[in-house]
């Protein structure tokens, strides 16, 4: 087979992949739990094929959704390969699911030319008021332009193939046999033990993604169906939001229990229900119903509209909206008929979606040759690059904030297919360099003394030369400020994606950098432990951002060992070791408060202090009275050592506020409250009122220290401390963030449309 | 700043030489030259240690020929 095409391949050698998903896998339901479950089945066996992944980035997404984690397990795991578009690879077939993948032409040639393309219409053509939903002769153009020559249409359910009518295009080739979604028996746990539903607290529930569309036309609709105000039933709903306030108009009826929608846990949640009841807006035509699936698999009762009956048969009972609560009373009142429509309802799936379906099997019915190879060959380089840059842009900043961000992203990254770059305005940028990365300096205007409209202006041009010659697949930026020219730099690169990452605890002179969201691809918010707390105007942008949980640049398992650490120190394992660390001064004075708190510090006798210096500030005065009682040190990142450390008095950035918390250190906080820095104040007080640390504030500093300190310095309160923190569980914030930045810089386009795409 | 003097930095040779692969360097350097003369319009440029022209020159022995090519496809 040859591939003379738009794809750069002249002759198609020997496929070296069998099958390659080329998919839009931040679908955070069902399409791409459709395709996790068959990765999990093509996979996990004792000779799987080999399986690659184009990773698209579709039009329908705007929000930097990460990849759904049921297909991001086996990229981390290493046997689903993601193909990079800087690659060149061949397969026997590729498996697009969901239309939108190629609603446009790809910006740039995709890295697979497939012998055999196969669509998977997870979507019906029309829903239900007519409305067109894509192009199918448009995608299937776009797929034999670019994909393969070969192009096979298979839809996912009696109700897609129906849809598509006169619609086929003219040389699609639409199979005969649906895509039927298939499930992993064991993972949607049946469970033979459960009693019959109590009449006093009936629990029914519900899953589906937060949108207006899978919910009745009205609230009183809605009210019928779910049991409005029955004290005898709980209905619990997996998929709410503020969403569901706005279409039936707040508040709610009291017994509707709302649960953010999560395509995780999900078994947890069904295995709580008595009866599951799914009815959607008279719009929406639901292609399958996976959440119905699940359901049905965990042996629920489960009670649909009557146009479901087609795809689900005896497994679900059906009604009109006004006789729901009518049929369960009858199953709650009939133990029997409720155990035996578990059973069915158990039974139907495992005939139809299980384990007879295995993915493999399937793909074979469309000419999938045995595997003949181990592993792909090694991986084909083009123009001698075997890395994609992904360039970190960050802002000045008064300390290492932000590059210690960023140096926790990086670290994470692949090194073997992506290579991070730095460009700051900060005088840190040594600790990126000596963290192995290369960097580029950029003067902010404050070094300058420079206009802003003159220095906008420049940094746009720098930066433009420096993204022109790196070629970066992806720009992420840190910092509040987002300078005119910063935002000019995506702006200029339309098709290069770029990911502002900044942290919330924003204070009002900094609103009004909110609207700067439009310049970016996405935005991605590290979590905050106090986040709760933060009532700035980050919550006004909240619907177009991604918060992860907290970002560490070191995870506190990996530091040294206490013995080592405090050998690195030169300390004794008598001393009561105390940090003192309060960043680099620029905006801070803290000459007095220094000099204050080592003299109450030192009124204790066990105490040592550990002074440890911000890059950017002098060495301070060394206080000769203190003799080795202090030791002042200069160390980046400090996190590592702190299992040496007893307790800490210090500010409450970002990075040395999460690092403290969760590495288990007493710590008295003086934030920083500089009108242009981030809340300090908010995570301090977080702390002190979570029995995690101490909040003292600086103006408050001449009365309170010494009670402060004291409280720092008992070995009672101190445990009580160290307890309560160490209950958190360990934030996996910057692997997220890693894996987000990976998988975005090996995206394709499709989510630009021609008018805007093609320049004139 | 105190001796109203302002500094910018170009990338220093060892960071070329760990990563020829990373762009055209000598490209890059041409035009970060360019744009630091338009931004400052200086009327004469005074070399403290090396010049610029044999930085860039360093700069080109550091890179491999082929590579260089490569980035221009």
């Amino acid at each position: 087979m040859t591939g003379d095409g738009p794809n750069g391949h002249d002759t198609l050698p020997e496929s070296a992949f069998d099958i390659v998903y080329v998919i839009e896998a931040r679908f955070e339901g069902g399409v791409s739990t459709a395709v996790a479950t068959e990765l999990d089945d093509l996979l996990f066996q004792t000779n799987p094929p080999l399986v690659g992944i184009v990773l698209i980035k579709a039009h329908l997404l705007g929000l930097p959704w990460p990849v759904h984690p049921g297909i991001r397990k086996h990229i981390t795991s290493g046997q689903l390969r993601v193909l990079r578009p800087t690659e060149r690879w061949t397969t026997q077939i590729a498996l697009v699911h969901h239309p939108v993948v190629f609603a446009n032409l790809p910006r740039e040639p995709l890295p697979v030319r497939a012998e055999r393309a196969i669509l998977v219409l997870h979507h019906p053509l029309f829903d239900n008021g007519g409305k067109r939903q894509y192009d199918l002769e448009e995608v299937e153009s776009n797929i034999l332009a670019t994909l393969s020559k070969e192009c096979f249409i298979a839809p996912v359910s009696p109700v897609v193939r129906r849809s598509l009518r006169r619609h086929i295009p003219k040389s699609g080739i639409v199979v005969d046999e649906d895509w039927l979604n298939v499930i992993e028996p064991a993972d949607w746990p049946f469970d033979t033990t459960r009693p019959a539903p109590d009449p006093d607290h009936i629990v029914i529930g519900r899953h589906a993604r937060p949108d207006r569309l899978k919910w009745p036309d009205t609230r009183a609709e809605a009210e019928q169906i779910y049991g409005a105000n029955r004290s005898d039933v709980e209905i619990r709903i997996l998929g709410g939001g503020p969403f569901l306030d706005m279409l039936y108009t707040a508040p709610l009826p009291e017994n509707w229990i709302q649960h953010p929608f999560d395509s995780e846990g999900v078994a947890a949640f069904l295995s709580g229900l008595d009866f599951y009841v799914y009815y959607h807006a008279t719009d929406w035509s639901e292609a399958f119903g996976r959440t119905i699936l699940e359901a049905l698999a965990c042996g629920l009762v489960t009670i649909l509209p009557p146009h479901f009956e087609e795809m689900f048969g005896a497994a679900a009972l059906y009604a009109k909206p006004a006789d729901v609560m009518d049929l369960i009373d009858t199953f709650v009142a009939d133990p029997d008929a409720y155990h035996r429509q578990r059973r069915a309802a158990r039974t139907w799936v495992m005939r139809h979606h299980a384990a007879a379906y295995r993915a493999t099997d399937r793909v074979k019915l469309y000419g999938l040759r045995d595997r003949t190879r181990d592993a792909p060959p090694a991986t084909p380089e083009l123009n001698g690059k075997a890395r994609a840059n992904v360039l970190f842009l960050s802002t000045n900043g008064i300390g290492v904030g932000h590059l210690t961000q960023q140096l926790a992203i990086a670290d994470r990254l692949p090194q073997d297919t992506v290579q991070a770059v730095f460009v700051s305005m900060s005088f840190s940028l040594k600790v990126a360099r000596d963290a192995g990365y290369p960097t580029f300096y950029l003067p902010h205007h404050k070094h300058l003394g420079a206009g802003h409209e003159q220095w906008n202006d420049i940094l746009a041009e720098e930066l433009f030369d420096l993204i022109r010659n790196l070629q970066p697949r992806l720009v992420a930026y840190d910092g509040t400020a987002v300078f005119g020219g910063v935002a000019a730099a995506p702006d200029e690169f339309p098709d290069m994606l770029s990911l502002w990452v900044r942290r919330a605890m924003w204070r009002e002179c900094h609103r009004g950098f909110v609207g700067m969201h439009t310049h970016f691809s996405g935005v991605i918010e590290p979590g905050e432990l106090a986040g709760d707390l933060d009532h700035g105007p980050t919550k006004d942008m909240i619907d177009y951002v991604h918060v992860t949980e907290p970002v560490l640049h070191i995870d506190p398992a990996a530091r040294t060992p206490r013995a080592a650490a405090r050998a690195h120190y030169g300390l004794s394992d008598r001393d009561l070791v105390v940090a003192l660390q309060l960043g680099s001064g620029a905006n801070f004075d803290t000459a007095q408060l220094r000099r204050d708190a080592i003299q109450a510090l030192l009124r204790d006798p066990r105490v040592r202090i550990l002074e440890i210096v911000s890059p950017l500030a002098p060495m301070p005065d060394p206080v000769r009275s203190a003799g080795d009682r202090l030791v002042q040190l200069r160390e980046f990142p400090s996190f590592l050592n702190s299992t040496a450390l007893d307790a800490a008095v210090g500010v409450a950035g970002y990075n040395s506020f999460h690092e403290q918390i969760y590495g288990g250190i007493p710590t008295l906080f003086i934030p920083n409250e500089a009108p242009e820095m981030d809340s300090q104040l908010t995570r301090a007080q977080w702390a002190n009122v979570m029995g995690m640390g101490l909040c003292l504030r600086a103006r408050h500093v001449g009365s309170g220290l010494g009670d402060a300190i004291a409280h720092l310095l008992d070995d009672t309160q101190r445990a009580h401390m160290r307890a309560v923190m160490a209950e958190l569980p360990t934030p996996k914030g910057a692997a997220e963030v890693a894996a987000i930045v990976a998988d975005y810089s090996a995206m394709i386009r499709t989510d630009r449309w021609p008018f805007d795409a093609y320049l004139r | 700043m105190e001796g109203k003097a302002v500094f910018e930095q170009l990338p220093a040779l060892e960071q070329i030489a760990a990563f020829p692969d990373l762009m055209n360097w000598p490209r890059y350097l041409e035009d970060r030259h360019a744009l630091l003369h338009a931004k400052w319009r200086p009327h004469r440029a005074i070399a403290y240690g090396m010049p610029f022209a044999t930085y860039v020159n360093t700069a080109k022995d550091l890179v491999s020929h082929d590579n260089s090519i490569a980035h221009d496809r």
